[in-house]
């Protein structure tokens, strides 16, 4: 079953599209995910970890910016599912987000995949 | 006489950042830098626009932010972002740890790491009652950082 979510904060530059196949969850972000949207896109991981998924894919290819709030989000998350016996995989970095990841080190923190069939194959 | 730099003040709100990044490209427009770093300019504007709005003025009174550029020389841009919040120097913090593993790692406190990876330059001064925090910015500076 596939189960897909929208969420267009419009104002704030940011779209996360979730699609649910089986046990796994794509998170798909769209835009920039900055100081003021960093909140929605934990927020929307939060609520499929509460719902049991314990394995989420985010799919970054069309994120085209973070700044360290959505770093933040991204290692709360992570941590969350790591409690839970799950995991956090990253997909399809490009550009100012890839680097941003390498600068810090998160890029060694998180299993990191060419792109989302990489990552599901993974699980 | 030679014309001021550009200048703006805002409120100090996240809902400003939006004016402050558009004003710094501004500067980056009169620069020439290449649009390819346009992000690493904003990346470097919110971390320290934010850093400003969540802890300079503490006290709950309505803050401002004053941003500054100029253009020592083409290619090169430097913005100037000031408060009259607490006196805070954020190149007295300590670099963070950056363990490779997600267990040990913190969270947050990436912010001014970013930003000094990200400039040329960076530099703190107590001017009165304000903080002014300049940095410079350059392709290079952008194109380089973590590399």
């Amino acid at each position: 079953m596939t189960v897909q979510a929208r969420l267009n904060d419009a104002e704030n530059c940011v779209t996360i599209e979730s699609t649910q196949n089986g046990a796994n969850v794509v998170l798909k972000v769209i835009g920039r995910m900055d100081a003021g949207n960093a909140q929605a896109f934990e927020d929307a991981c939060k609520a499929w970890v509460s719902q049991g998924s314990r394995n989420l894919i985010i799919d970054m290819s069309e994120l085209a910016y973070v700044s360290s709030m959505g770093l933040r989000a991204f290692v709360v998350i992570g941590k969350l599912l790591q409690e839970k016996g799950g995991t956090l995989r990253l997909s399809a970095l490009t550009g100012l987000v890839k680097q941003v990841f390498e600068i810090t080190r998160l890029s060694n923190a998180f299993p990191i995949h060419d792109s989302v069939d990489a990552a599901l194959a993974d699980v | 006489m030679p014309d001021a730099n550009p200048s703006l003040s805002l409120a100090a709100d996240l809902a400003s950042l939006e004016s402050a990044t558009e004003f710094a490209r501004s500067g980056a427009v009169a620069a020439g830098l290449p649009e390819e770093c346009w992000c690493h300019l904003d990346l470097v504007v919110e971390e320290i626009f934010v850093n400003v709005v969540r802890y300079a003025y503490r006290s709950g009174t309505a803050g401002v932010v004053e941003l500054t550029y100029c253009v020592p020389k083409p290619g090169l841009l430097s913005v100037e972002i000031a408060d009259q919040g607490a006196e805070y120097n954020p190149l007295t913090l300590r670099e963070p740890n950056l363990p490779g593993s997600l267990k040990e790692r913190s969270v947050g406190g990436l912010g001014v790491f970013l930003v000094r990876q990200l400039t040329e330059s960076l530099d703190y001064r107590r001017d009165g009652e304000w903080n002014r925090l300049r940095f410079g910015i350059s392709a290079a500076s952008a194109a380089s950082a973590g590399r």
